[in-house]
């Protein structure tokens, strides 16, 4: 794919299958594998923002952990430009290496309850990483978290307090302090905003723009809002079965889009506004077993413009114009939008 | 009043637990037409789905209804007050069921996981319509086929585990549907789903209130959601209504604070926006409700002295506003922007 | 996969998502907020008003039975033919000409022989009164196992010994004073429960641990071996075990042999305990943020997963050691656990196991209250712990 300058990291073929297993009485034998991702490829450049957009099950959320080495990937290649290391292969590194390449990457959860330790104060929380890289101590890591917890947004004087005393919306504040906490190149926000009130998700996308802004942070941002992925996103890549769809720049996609499944997509999410006029293309069916997919186009039974060949030749992810991927035979063929 | 198939008035609902006093419902008072679609909105712990278990005089200790009537309309043209009923009661079980139908957001826990979908539905319809067994065992097949499930025979034989959650809602929709209720309630129907299964349940529960001619009011914390499905609008904050009028208002003409701030905090995927507006602050503890206006400490309005406790009132065409600077505010807007 | 993923908000209904966070936010707002979470967890343990009230019974037990030689006047395996079978004994401030004593004493006994059944049946007689003694010599032993002392707490006047006891709760048919045997009892019965579970917690946590951790096959092994233990009938299999226990072994030995027999079944319990809340916490988000963070694995397990779970494993822990409680009085009172001379509240209900002992001197029974106030209030306390092990209600 794309390999131009200022590439911060290139996914290729990235595949991540599950095994499901047989119960024996000791052993366990694989009898088929869930294909959770099944050969990701995209690239971000450094200082962007890349929306990763589907339904539960695609497999965003995995090919994020995959990234970041939370789990290990079946099978390609994730070429990081490390700041300290150079271009390193994410993909075979070993749990000593991994460690280092944690100070650049980070991971924000989308959970702000369960991804903070209940028995830890934020000042522990915070400066975990300052502690655990051996980075600083005493009073300068006092001094750092209280810096971290005024940047997004905390009082220091919070520091002693444990996360029970403070709402969502604030744990993932807290989150968001942690992961900054060792400078990273890069963040993997992983649906940072879904489980939030309405009125706190604004503040928190607010606070990931500005941040952004300011440390020139590249975000892979994974969610299955449409219109999140819209706010904040540069590039946006749609995933559906453990595949990339379509792949281009924000507008560039949210306006002329080139594969069916986007197209179902935007047009299901509902608009705020009573006056919108829009074109429901309502799909049939259900999402189908990433265990077992179907033949061809994964998206054919479900496509209202299938055509026979659609039924047993998978469809490439091919650049349709420029800086515009479509997964789809008929993308140009077609006529989508909403 | 001819229209009017529900009648909520002055409504309050307390919680009372250790930890203090959580009033969740605080004199709430709305209207629900016939064959019309009512949509209240609000965040986590404004009372909204409280709300609506009141109505069925569903509400469970530590709850309790204090103080109201909710008064239905669909007998005849004397009203029925639901509150007054005895909660276990037979009056309150036939209209609940077979007058008033509720879906919740996780249809998971409305089925029982040990009978198959088949013996629990043709159960409930034997016992509510009086059906000898094999006509309810064909009714199940015809309402499934409805839903827009597909080949409802066989499903029938299935547990619930064995079903998506767009299935399951849409057994939940079609078991509701059996006694052609004149009022549905729906309880967040499609926040534990995806967005395709979403827009197609709602698409269904458009096309079965057209069919059907029934009342919906539908609870929600979608803003998408609501201007997509509802006629009127009903913002909750805090356990009180903060504003309320029809769809088209409500989000290009809206005069509380809060609806303001809610419209311009959310991001859109039919429009570029550069930033979003925030509001302030976190939503207060709801065992510690602000003093005065329940919003005061997170509005861009605030003025000390006017805003004491705003009474709910009318300042336009079916348009209510708890605010006492909601003409100033209306104004200013006007005069400047269609809100988005 | 992606995980749980629920739009908007929070899936819990509305209603307790509005409940505030752990105990009453806002009314101590600040205090809560620095409070640790064993701070919250005895805040919260506090409210369980059953638990405290046991947590108290169970000290005083324990206090009782650590302090038993200095408590008790007479040796609990002294005999005395002059006295069998003596009820439990009132104490008096009415001396024996008849006025009123600050000191408390006991009437005089005389005894009798029913000359039908040919029992001895005891009365009071009032014209002798023996005044109490606080801090009396007697038999000399060790307190605490330290201190050479013969003091002991309360008891009649050394110089009347031959004529006349005290015993607050009755003697047995040797003429044991059975406040002394229960509170001896109660050092054996309670303390091997506590070592069983001990033993069961370090077995259990070691291999529940691997199990957990590792997985794999050596998972596989240890929970097949823990299923296979656990479709033994227990009570056979305790009966089996101590009924191989070589008869020669001393007394201490034995005890040592039950403790383990105990064990062996009480681990794979905990093990199941440990492995799963191992299992759980290895998907937790935090843990696998604190490896992000560059946690090593020993900050992992130390300092991330063992503190979240060490408050449900002591609750589990005090709930499991009735049982142990239970079994061991049940097989000392089949004769096969501990024997004669040492005293358990096993051994001690052995002496009341025919109904014509039970009839004639109900106060036998009394070891057996104790074990039903232990295992009662060992169950309360656990309860109590186990709701208050987790104290973030979300």
């Amino acid at each position: 794919m794309m390999t131009e300058d200022g590439t911060l990291l290139q996914v290729s073929d990235l595949k991540k299958h599950f095994p499901i297993y047989s119960q024996g009485v000791f052993r366990r034998q694989a009898v088929n594998y869930v294909r959770a991702v099944d050969g990701v490829s995209f690239t971000i450049k450094r200082g962007e923002v890349l929306g990763l957009v589907g339904e539960s099950g695609c497999g965003k959320t995995t090919t994020g952990r995959v990234i970041l080495r939370a789990l290990k990937p079946t099978g390609g290649e994730v070429l990081f430009q490390d700041r300290d290391k150079g271009e390193v292969d994410l993909a075979r590194l070993d749990r000593a290496e991994l460690r280092d390449i944690w100070r650049n990457i980070q991971l924000i959860f989308q959970d702000p309850y369960s991804s903070l330790n209940p028995r830890m104060t934020l000042e522990q929380i915070v400066g975990e990483p300052l502690h655990n890289y051996d980075i600083l101590h005493g009073g300068a890591l006092h001094d750092r978290v209280a810096e971290l917890l005024r940047l997004v947004g905390l009082r220091p004087e919070y520091m002693s307090r444990y996360p029970h005393a403070f709402s969502g919306g604030q744990r993932q504040r807290i989150g968001i302090a942690r992961a900054l906490a060792l400078n990273p190149q890069m963040i993997i926000c992983d649906e940072p905003v879904s489980a939030l009130d309405v009125s706190i998700q604004a503040q928190i996308l607010n606070l990931l723009q500005d941040l952004q802004a300011q440390f020139q942070l590249t975000y892979l941002f994974i969610s299955h809002d449409l219109s999140v992925v819209r706010h904040l996103s540069d590039r946006v890549a749609v995933m559906y079965v453990g595949k990339i769809v379509e792949i281009a720049d924000t507008e560039e996609l949210f306006n002329s889009i080139r594969h069916p499944y986007s197209e179902a997509l935007l047009s299901s999410a509902p608009t705020p506004d009573p006056r919108a006029k829009r074109k429901h293309i309502p799909l049939k069916g259900e999402v189908p077993d990433p265990a077992n997919p179907p033949s061809g186009c994964y998206f054919h039974p479900r496509c209202q413009y299938v055509k026979d060949r659609c039924k047993v030749e998978t469809p490439p992810l091919r650049e349709t114009t420029p800086g515009h991927w479509a997964a789809c035979h008929f993308s140009e063929a077609l006529s989508l939008g909403v | 009043m001819q229209n009017v198939l529900l009648e909520v008035k002055d409504l309050h609902v307390n919680f009372f637990l250790t930890e203090g006093t959580v009033r969740a419902v605080n004199g709430v008072s709305f209207e629900i037409e016939r064959g019309k679609t009512l949509g209240v909105v609000g965040e986590s712990g404004c009372g909204k789905s409280v709300t609506a278990r009141a109505i069925l005089n569903m509400v469970r200790p530590p709850g309790r209804i204090l103080s109201g009537e909710i008064n239905y309309y669909g007998y005849s043209d004397a009203p029925v007050n639901l509150i007054a009923l005895d909660p276990e009661g037979s009056e309150i079980r036939r209209i609940r069921w077979g007058e008033i139908a509720m879906i919740f957001q996780e249809p998971m826990t409305s089925l029982s996981p040990v009978h198959t979908i088949g013996n629990q539905m043709t159960e409930a319809i034997c016992l509510h319509l009086n059906m000898p067994k094999d006509e309810a065992l064909r009714y199940s097949i015809e309402l499934l086929e409805r839903v827009g499930l597909p080949q409802p025979g066989r499903l029938l034989n299935h547990y619930r585990h064995e079903l998506s959650g767009g299935m399951r809602q849409r057994v939940m929709i079609a078991m509701a549907l059996s006694c052609k209720p004149k009022l549905l309630i729906a309880d967040e129907p499609t926040t534990a789903v995806d967005v395709t299964t979403q827009a197609q349940v709602l698409n269904l529960m458009r096309d079965l209130q057209q069919e059907f001619g029934m009342a919906i009011l539908y609870i929600t914390h979608d803003l998408g959601v609501v201007a997509e499905m509802a006629d009127k609008v009903v913002v909750m904050y805090l356990g009180e209504e903060v504003e309320g009028a029809d769809v088209d208002t409500i989000y290009y003409n809206p005069a509380h604070p809060y609806t303001r701030a809610l419209l311009r905090s959310i991001p859109r995927h039919d429009i570029r926006l550069d930033r979003l507006e925030t509001i302030e602050g976190n939503v207060p503890d709801p065992t510690n409700i602000p003093k005065g206006c329940a919003f005061h400490p997170r509005c861009h309005y605030y003025v000390p002295a006017q805003c004491v406790h705003p009474p709910y009132q009318q300042i336009g065409d079916g348009h209510w506003v708890r605010c006492t600077r909601a003409h100033e505010i209306g104004q200013q807007s006007s005069q400047t922007e269609q809100v988005l | 996969m992606d995980s749980i993923e629920s739009k908007g908000q929070p899936i819990k209904a509305e209603v307790e998502g509005a409940l505030p966070v752990a105990l009453g936010a806002g009314i101590e707002d600040e205090k809560i907020a620095v409070a640790s979470p064993r701070q919250l967890m005895w805040w919260k343990f506090r409210k369980h008003r059953v638990a405290v009230a046991s947590a108290v019974v169970l000290v005083i037990f324990y206090l009782l039975a650590l302090f038993a030689d200095f408590l008790t006047f007479y040796d609990p395996n002294a005999y005395n033919s002059d006295f069998k079978f003596v009820p439990p004994q009132s104490i008096t401030f009415i001396d024996a000409e008849g006025n009123f004593s600050l000191r408390p004493g006991v009437s005089g006994l005389i005894s009798k022989r029913d000359p039908e059944t040919l029992r001895i049946t005891y009365e009071t007689d009032p014209t002798r009164w023996y005044p109490i003694h606080f801090f009396v010599k007697g038999y000399s032993y060790k307190l605490l196992g330290l201190i050479e002392t013969d003091v002991h707490l309360f008891g009649l006047d050394p110089a009347v010994a031959e004529e006349m006891v005290y015993c607050p709760l009755g003697s047995d048919r040797l003429g044991r004073d059975m406040l002394a045997r229960v509170l001896h009892g109660a050092r054996i019965s309670l303390s091997i429960g506590l070592f069983s579970v001990f033993l069961s917690l370090a077995l259990g946590i070691f291999l529940g641990g691997i199990s957990g951790y590792y997985g794999g096959l050596i998972d596989n092994i240890i929970q097949r071996v823990i299923e296979f233990l656990r479709s033994i009938p227990d009570l056979p299999l305790w009966m089996a075990l101590s009924a191989a226990l070589p008869p020669d072994w001393s007394q201490e030995l034995r005890y040592f042999g039950i403790t383990i027999i105990l064990s062996i079944i009480g681990w794979t319990r905990l093990a199941r305990e440990v492995r799963g809340r191992f299992l759980a916490l290895r998907t937790e988000d935090f843990v696998l943020s604190a490896r992000l963070c560059g946690a090593k694995d020993h900050r992992i397990i130390l300092r991330h997963m063992v503190p979240s779970f060490t408050s449900h494993i002591i609750a589990s822990l005090t709930l499991s050691i009735p049982g142990i409680i239970l079994a061991e009085t049940g097989l000392s009172f089949l004769g096969l656990g501990l024997r004669q001379p040492v005293i358990s509240w096993g051994v001690l209900l052995q002496e009341a196991q025919n109904i014509r002992t039970v009839a004639l001197a109900p106060w036998l029974l009394l070891p057996g209250l104790a074990v039903v106030i232990t295992v009662l209030t060992f169950n309360f306390l656990g309860d109590g712990l186990r709701d208050a092990a987790d104290p973030f209600n979300r």
